[in-house]
């Protein structure tokens, strides 16, 4: 057992997902389709404090969905979302207002993040008076969060047109933070900005994770990216997670097919060890297996294969 | 120089522009030279806000003139020079000998028509074809951009369509009169991981197959490793290095490009931090003078701020140029 995984294991949990679906119901009324469309099936896992898990997965596949429901904007249909060991699933108004504030969400765009009326001040008060945070103590908060992420407090009466697209990310990130959270869902939070600007804001994330022991829920199509920055993985495909592990057992060993194909894909590799992998893996399945299963099939469950690496797929469920 | 390299055909050469607003002029593109062999791929890489779009669209012709304004330069195709041309004939140039595959496919295809009437249009007005003949055309070029399903998308509309098979559409109109150049202008910028790649995979063997050579806009250096032979890289509109792709990724000799290619993340820096370049991209209409990147770069000296670096030949046989007046110059740890 590497000793990664042995200390990632001791380590205490602070989400726990357990069978979490989302079905957004078709409109009977009008709809000539009667079924209704699952977005993400019975996804478990388990966000570990202080680390960054990494969701990657295509444009379609539901990661945003996930992270909504996570996130309780949209309320999951069923299952548990244990945070800090409660269940919140199923709270809402005024029980579910503490933990508001102890997860936020950065989204992928910050040019509709922000209201374009509203200064950043405003921006950033309108959190504070909420969480009844000292009046008094607001101007010097906002400002000092403001100079946290690298925008010069003066600028704090500037509306967003002001500012380019990596200072709204900076301002986004810091209005998060103004919530003194303990998680933050990342969605996708560098791909809108450049190579020379993305670098900049993930190594704000890491300093910021450090400084206040953060966690997060990385969302990203950027594999490269996740593989620098996640202590864990989870690939997901057509609302279902189909792989975990952690980050360095994924990229020397991805077991799912798809997951081969994803990293596989991902520009800038050299690609031939993968290849190879790719080679090995199709030799040993059975006659007429098909790349990976067409459908999504809910009786696919992760199985695990030891030190957290888990994986869905028929080949190696037998 | 870049133009000694042999059988070039399409040259860029010194082509300067800017754009006109009121009392303001924004220097998009300030000097650039570049060329574009046949089956080749030269990609042109920067930030945006560099000037890649403006050179592509300047070649295709379709810059709009004002507010922009062509201040020097030729583009040279088979000994003419593209600029000087009427309208009327730079129509047939475009998308005849040159054709161009942009960004977002779905905002260039047209959603009221069919795709069929799409591709066929060119052929009927570039190459006198009939309808029939044209149809029967695109079915062939659909078969060789790997669109399978021929008759049903001829006859559906843009939306029916996913967003890899409409970027497919736009690569098979693009090479449906057989040009001699493609411009891909961040062709796979809005696809998936893996539709990206079959995407780069088809532009190659087009290259191979038509014999094109290929201008490839990007900002990502992982796809231009990938795809390239030959990689410029852009910044503030003016070329800072140029070399073959082998040379450009073992050892680059601008600070810029150095430093874009540390700050790219990656499963082998885990637990480092990211190189970063301090500040942004200057805009076009204030860039600095002397050497554009000195306000960004760790080798500045007093020198970088006056004086705009010539752009030097560093490797053997004309196969590496840069503009930078400390090449190879090393810094000391770069402050984040």
């Amino acid at each position: 057992m590497s000793l990664y995984w042995e200390t990632m294991e001791t380590m205490e949990k602070l989400i726990e997902l357990k069978n979490i679906n989302k079905v957004f119901k078709s409109h009977k009324l009008i709809s000539v389709k009667k079924d209704d469309y699952v977005a993400v099936n019975n996804v478990s896992l388990d966000i570990r404090k202080n680390t960054i898990f990494g969701l990657v997965g295509e444009s379609g596949c539901g990661k945003t969905t996930l992270a909504r429901s996570v996130m309780l904007l949209d309320p999951p249909s069923s299952g548990e979302i244990l945070f800090d060991g409660n269940n919140i699933a199923k709270l809402t108004g005024k029980a579910l207002h503490p933990y508001r504030s102890r997860m936020q969400i950065v989204f992928q765009d910050p040019n509709s993040a922000l209201n374009p009326k509203m200064s950043i001040y405003n921006c950033m008060k309108e959190g504070l008076v909420n969480r009844r945070y000292p009046r008094d103590k607001i101007d010097s908060k906002i400002k000092n969060l403001l100079d946290l992420v690298g925008i010069s407090p003066n600028h704090v009466n500037r509306f967003p047109h002001e500012f380019s697209g990596g200072q709204k990310q900076r301002i986004v990130i810091a209005r998060a933070l103004s919530m003194e959270p303990e998680f933050l869902v990342l969605d996708e939070p560098v791909s809108n900005l450049d190579v020379s600007i993305q670098a900049q804001i993930i190594n704000l994330l890491l300093d910021l994770k450090d400084e206040f022991s953060l966690t997060y829920l990385f969302i990203s199509h950027d594999l490269n990216l996740v593989s620098y920055l996640s202590d864990q993985v989870a690939v997901m495909y057509k609302g279902q997670i189909v792989e975990i592990a952690a980050t360095e057992k994924i990229m020397k060993k991805p077991l799912h097919p798809y997951t081969l194909k994803l990293f596989s894909s991902a520009p800038g590799k050299d690609k031939k060890e993968l290849y190879e992998a790719d080679k090995n893996y199709t030799s040993g399945l059975p006659e007429g297996y098909t790349y990976f299963p067409p459908a999504i099939d809910s009786n696919l469950h992760l199985l695990d294969t030891g030190e957290g690496h888990s994986v869905a797929c028929y080949a190696l469920n037998g | 120089m870049q133009e000694k390299r042999s059988d070039s055909t399409l040259e860029i050469k010194n082509l300067n522009i800017s754009f006109i607003q009121g009392e303001k002029e924004a220097n998009a593109l300030r000097g650039i030279s570049l060329s574009l062999k046949r089956n080749e791929v030269h990609s042109l890489v920067g930030e945006s806000g560099s000037g890649k779009t403006v050179t592509s669209t300047c070649i295709m012709g379709l810059l709009p003139t004002p507010p922009g304004r062509i201040n020097s330069g030729q583009i040279i195709l088979n000994d003419q020079d593209l600029l000087l041309l009427e309208e009327k004939d730079q129509r047939q140039i475009r998308g005849k000998e040159i054709a161009m595959v942009f960004q977002e496919p779905a905002r260039y295809l047209n959603p009221t028509l069919k795709v069929g009437d799409q591709i066929t249009e060119m052929l009927i007005l570039h190459l006198g074809m009939g309808k029939g003949e044209a149809l029967d055309r695109a079915l062939e070029i659909f078969d060789l951009v790997g669109l399978d399903g021929g008759k049903r998308i001829l006859d559906s509309y843009p939306h029916e369509l996913s967003g890899g098979m409409k970027q497919r559409i736009m690569i098979a109109i693009a090479i449906s009169c057989n040009p001699a150049f493609l411009i891909a202008d961040e062709p796979t910028t809005a696809l998936d991981v893996t539709l990206q790649l079959q995407i780069l995979k088809l532009i190659l063997s087009l290259k191979n197959t038509l014999d094109m050579g290929i201008l490839f806009i990007s900002h990502d250096l992982r796809v231009v490793h990938d795809i390239s032979d030959w990689v410029s890289v852009i910044y503030a509109g003016r070329i800072v290095e140029s070399a073959s792709r082998e040379k450009l990724f073992s050892d680059p000799k601008h600070p810029y490009t150095r430093l874009l290619l540390e700050s790219i993340p990656d499963a082998d820096k885990r637990g480092k931090r990211l190189q970063t370049i301090p500040g942004k991209v200057p805009d076009a209409e204030d860039i600095p003078g002397g050497c554009a990147f000195h306000t960004r770069c760790p080798l500045a000296e007093d020198i970088c701020k006056t004086v705009q670096p010539e752009t030097k030949e560093v490797g053997e046989g004309h196969s590496h140029t840069t503009a930078c007046h400390f090449i190879g110059k090393q810094w000391k740890q770069w402050k984040n």
